[in-house]
């Protein structure tokens, strides 16, 4: 088995994602058998070496350096794997998108002329072409490891794409929204984490994002109609850290 | 069923609980109903102390509610977000290990999983879910394959069942036949009756020669005509109390014929695709298998539930074949009320009312069986 | 107090679902993304197959797919697979080299009514990557080829490149048993000697008496539909027509509920339909 050369990258994030690779422990010994791991610079100062056979992609794109640096990663790499919410969906960065920039800069800053930002935080896939996306915030360790031994066999991975309320109820969680008030973002979001927030009795943040086919404006409608949830209060659970993905970023039918 | 029907016998709680202990000593896993986290579902039982004594719920489109009561029944609730299911037929089971050494040209090593079931003990089972086991039986164990988990599971199974004395306002088992009565399916069947200001008694039968072995260890005293009155009024209670239903005549025809109906297009406005209803449903059977690697070179093959509300489930080359919410919800009705019939000779529908509640969106599917039988275009007989 | 887990019931493992290892005797280059594997059994294999049934195919890594047989491999116990890369497991199957190890579970199915067409005149009908289940019927023909009518092949491809079997269907040509016709859609006089068009205007070409004429279809759907709307024009009986049906396949044995079809299983019922049978859903979009 050849070894195949692995990078690890990093834009505007918390580190969260890239820290799943290292929260892998045992497993990464695992790793090491098949990849090189070229480039971490959260676990190593080793400078990079391309071409890079893999190159994992943490974080939005929210400066013009960024956009280059980008650009270039994709040129050294076979495959580019995005890794977690501000990679495939911008981030709760992303709240910037819907408000003024300039304003932003102004109340927080002695000197807003002082920071060069693009007025937008974007996923990767805006940029550039990407070869897989692992949603999650942070992504789910597991499921990076499905992922990298799939590429390294050559082939695109299938993870499955249902509702987190499906993982919810695979573990045996009674529903919160129906057996207490408690808004669940669950139906409209893609599986993956193994519906932590639920078996602690709260209601599903969305870490993971929409799930395919999502249908926020029902849900929405009934937060409002009969669990009695105020408009903002779905906004503020909606508006987070996928709060520019399709599903999220307009979840009532007003909009 | 004429063999064991007509012997009835009066115990109180404490020759319940020395059936439980009975039933353990054999080496039965015990399962039953208990409060956990605002909701009563069903896990392994110690003893008749761990049921949720005095507590029952209220259930409704949408909303699960439970309530004290003012008496100290085991049972005096409906049905629980879990079903009986998700012990003989888990939501995750592992099939085999698979070990691919280096040179991809020698054979992989196959581990298949090696099924240690200890013998299951049911506790509380309804007449709707009596019914689930027996539709499950036939979808995993009839030819031409059987399921060989569900079959190592069901082995050997134990049912202590119990007549509904307080369906809630979702269940509609009468109109599909199913309940409140239990009529066969069990080893042991109870009705719990109340007895004023003193705890409730119970009336017992049998439904096979296990359960006989295991009434005939017991004190007990013979019903008396007064106790099988009390039982009558109990179960005609119950069924006063049921208010929902779906029409059956002619069901199969009527959904086949509306498969173009214009509601579907209203339903799938509301729906969510979460899957929900077919992961309470207790027939719902519907599982997919996959591959996880725990190694680069060590695949462990699982079987987990699946549900035809999701898009990869119809996923072909050319694309799913259920792509939009409307046919995934479609699907699952009509399979559930009609193609069933088809392929299994019975309805896939208990009547235990589970989707109407554990909908988080509150779809109801006897609302929506009654608006296509009364909007069809097509006339089916009633 | 926990239940002492004294009984247990120990099960053998569920076989029908554990892959046995084939090697790969021998893999031809078909087309561009389609291959010709040639598998042998590692351990004695017993399953004879019908023709129209379909194996599971397991890539170490990947999952698995299901794949129409083609043929038995020469002998008894082997198989001839011919594949077209489309997903992640066909890929891995299309790239996999001779003396590689798949996985196999199977046969399943029902196969094609070979039964029925006694005494008929048979048309088999292949669009593209339809040809491999329908030429799995074929020895079956020519080994009892007294008991059957006249049979004609009718093939459908996009361009000439896209021809399977064709030193197969050559030498078959040359045989006064099945006549073979083959149609492009795509080329000129120059690219393409034969008829150029649809499949489907092949069938006024074949020699056939339609009351006693069975057909097998095989092609994606939208042309088996059309070839079946052509064929009852032409007074062929819906229960003489018969589709090979695809649906997403995962157990393959029945329990997993991924190939309904309407009420049908493909796997336990189908994948081989009779027209008459599938007739009121096949028009029903997304059913």
């Amino acid at each position: 088995m050849v070894m195949k050369k692995l990078a690890v990258w990093k834009f505007t994030s918390c580190d969260g994602c890239q820290l799943s690779l290292l929260d892998l422990e045992d497993e990464l010994l695992e790793i090491d058998k098949n990849f090189v791991i070229s480039y971490f610079l959260e676990a190593s100062s080793r400078s990079p070496d391309p071409p890079f056979d893999i190159s994992l992609v943490e974080g939005s794109i929210t400066t013009e350096e960024a956009k280059r640096k980008i650009i270039e990663i994709r040129n050294h790499s076979s495959i580019l794997i995005t890794i977690g919410a501000c990679a495939t969906a911008g981030g709760i960065q992303a709240l910037r998108n819907f408000a003024s920039l300039q304003t932003a800069k102004e109340r927080v800053y002695p000197q807003p002329e002082l920071i060069n930002v693009l007025p937008t935080s974007l996923p990767i896939s805006q940029y550039v072409q990407v070869d897989y996306e692992l949603q999650g915030c942070p992504i789910n360790k597991q499921q990076l490891l499905s992922v990298l031994y799939s590429f390294l066999f050559g082939f695109r991975p299938s993870l499955n794409s249902g509702s987190v309320c499906m993982e919810c109820k695979m573990r045996g969680t009674p529903c919160v929204m129906v057996s207490s008030k408690t808004l669940c973002l669950g139906p409209v979001t893609h599986a993956g984490c193994g519906a932590i927030c639920p078996s602690f009795g709260r209601g599903c943040y969305g870490c993971y994002g929409p799930k395919e086919t999502p249908n926020s404006p029902s849900l929405s409608r009934w937060a409002k109609e009969k669990l009695s949830i105020e408009s903002t209060v779905l906004k503020q659970a909606f508006h987070t850290f996928n709060c520019i993905a399709d599903g999220f970023k307009r979840f009532d039918e007003e909009d | 069923m004429a063999r064991f029907g007509s012997n009835k016998f009066k115990i109180t709680k404490r020759e319940l609980q020395s059936i439980l202990d009975a039933l353990k000593r054999k080496g039965f896993k015990t399962i039953g109903p208990t409060v956990s986290k605002d909701a009563i579902v069903y896990e392994e039982i110690d003893s008749l102390n761990d049921l949720p004594i005095g507590i029952g719920d209220e259930q409704e489109a949408g909303s699960y509610r439970l309530k004290k009561r003012t008496d100290a029944t085991l049972f005096g609730f409906a049905s629980s977000p879990h079903s009986w299911k998700q012990f003989l037929f888990p939501a995750q089971e592992k099939i085999f290990s698979i070990h691919q050494p280096t040179e991809k040209t020698s054979p992989p090593l196959i581990d298949p999983s090696v099924r240690q079931d200890p013998p299951l003990a049911f506790i509380g089972v309804r007449s709707c879910d009596l019914q689930a086991i027996a539709i499950q039986n036939r979808v995993f164990l009839e030819g031409p394959y059987s399921h060989a988990g569900y079959k190592s599971k069901a082995k050997g199974l134990f049912i202590l069942a119990v007549n509904c004395a307080y369906p809630s306002a979702t269940c509609f088992c009468s109109s599909m036949g199913t309940g409140p009565r239990a009529k066969s399916g069990f080893d042991l069947l109870v009705t719990e009756i109340l007895n004023g200001q003193k705890e409730p008694f119970y009336l017992i039968e049998a439904g096979s020669s296990q359960g006989e072995e295991i009434i005939a260890q017991i004190e007990k005293t013979d019903a008396t005509e007064e106790d099988l009155k009390k039982e009558k009024d109990v179960i005609q209670n119950a069924e006063k109390q049921i208010h929902r239903r779906i029409e059956t005549q002619g069901i199969k025809e009527l959904f086949y014929n509306n498969l173009q109906h214009p509601r579907w297009e209203e339903i799938a406005q509301r729906c969510l695709s979460c899957a929900n209803c077919t992961f309470v449903c207790p027939t719902c059977f519907c599982s997919t298998l996959i591959d996880i690697p725990k190694k680069a070179q060590e695949i462990e093959r699982w079987m987990v539930w699946d549900s035809c509300f999701t898009l990869n489930f119809t996923h072909t080359p050319a694309g799913s074949v259920r792509k939009s919410v409307l046919s995934r919800y479609r699907q699952w009705m009509t399979h559930k009320l009609a193609s069933w019939i088809d392929q299994f000779g019975i309805s896939g529908c208990v009547g235990c009312g589970r989707c109407i509640t554990w909908c988080p969106v509150g779809i109801d599917i006897t609302e929506e069986a009654e608006i296509i039988r009364k909007t069809s275009p097509v006339k089916t007989p009633s | 107090m926990k239940a002492k887990e004294c009984q247990f019931v120990a099960e053998p493992p569920d076989s029908i679902l554990l892959p046995k290892a084939f090697i790969i005797e021998k893999k031809v280059i078909e087309c561009s993304r389609v291959v010709s594997l040639w598998i042998a059994p590692l351990e004695k294999n017993e399953c004879a197959f019908k023709p129209g049934q379909f194996l599971m195919v397991y890539v170490f890594g990947v999952g698995e797919a299901a794949i129409s047989l083609a043929g038995n491999g020469g002998d008894q116990g082997k198989y001839f697979l011919t594949v077209r890369a489309v997903g992640s497991v066909t890929r891995a199957i299309e790239q996999a080299k001779e003396k590689d190890i798949l996985g196999i579970r199977g046969p399943f199915g029902n196969g094609w009514p070979i039964q029925e067409a006694s005494t008929k005149d048979i048309l088999l009908i292949a669009g593209g990557i339809g040809l491999p289940p329908l030429w799995s019927t074929i020895p079956f023909f020519l080994q009892n080829r007294s008991r059957y009518g006249r049979i004609s092949l009718l093939y459908g491809v996009r361009t000439p490149q896209d021809i399977l079997y064709k030193d197969k269907l050559e030498s078959l040509s040359k045989g006064k048993d099945i006549s073979v016709k083959i149609a492009v859609e795509l080329a000129t006089a120059r690219t393409w000697n034969g008829h150029i068009g649809n499949v489907l205007n092949l069938i006024s070409h074949a020699q056939f008496s339609p009351p006693s004429t069975i057909v097998f279809v095989c092609g994606p759907e939208p042309m088996m539909r059309f070839c079946a709307y052509t064929l009852l024009k032409y007074g062929i009986a819906k229960e003489h027509i018969y589709f090979s049906m695809e649906r997403n396949m995962r157990c393959a044995i029945g329990s997993c509920g991924h190939c309904q079809f309407g009420p049908l299983f493909l796997c336990k019922n189908g994948p081989v339909f009779s027209y008459q049978t599938i007739e009121p859903f096949l028009n029903i979009a997304e059913i």
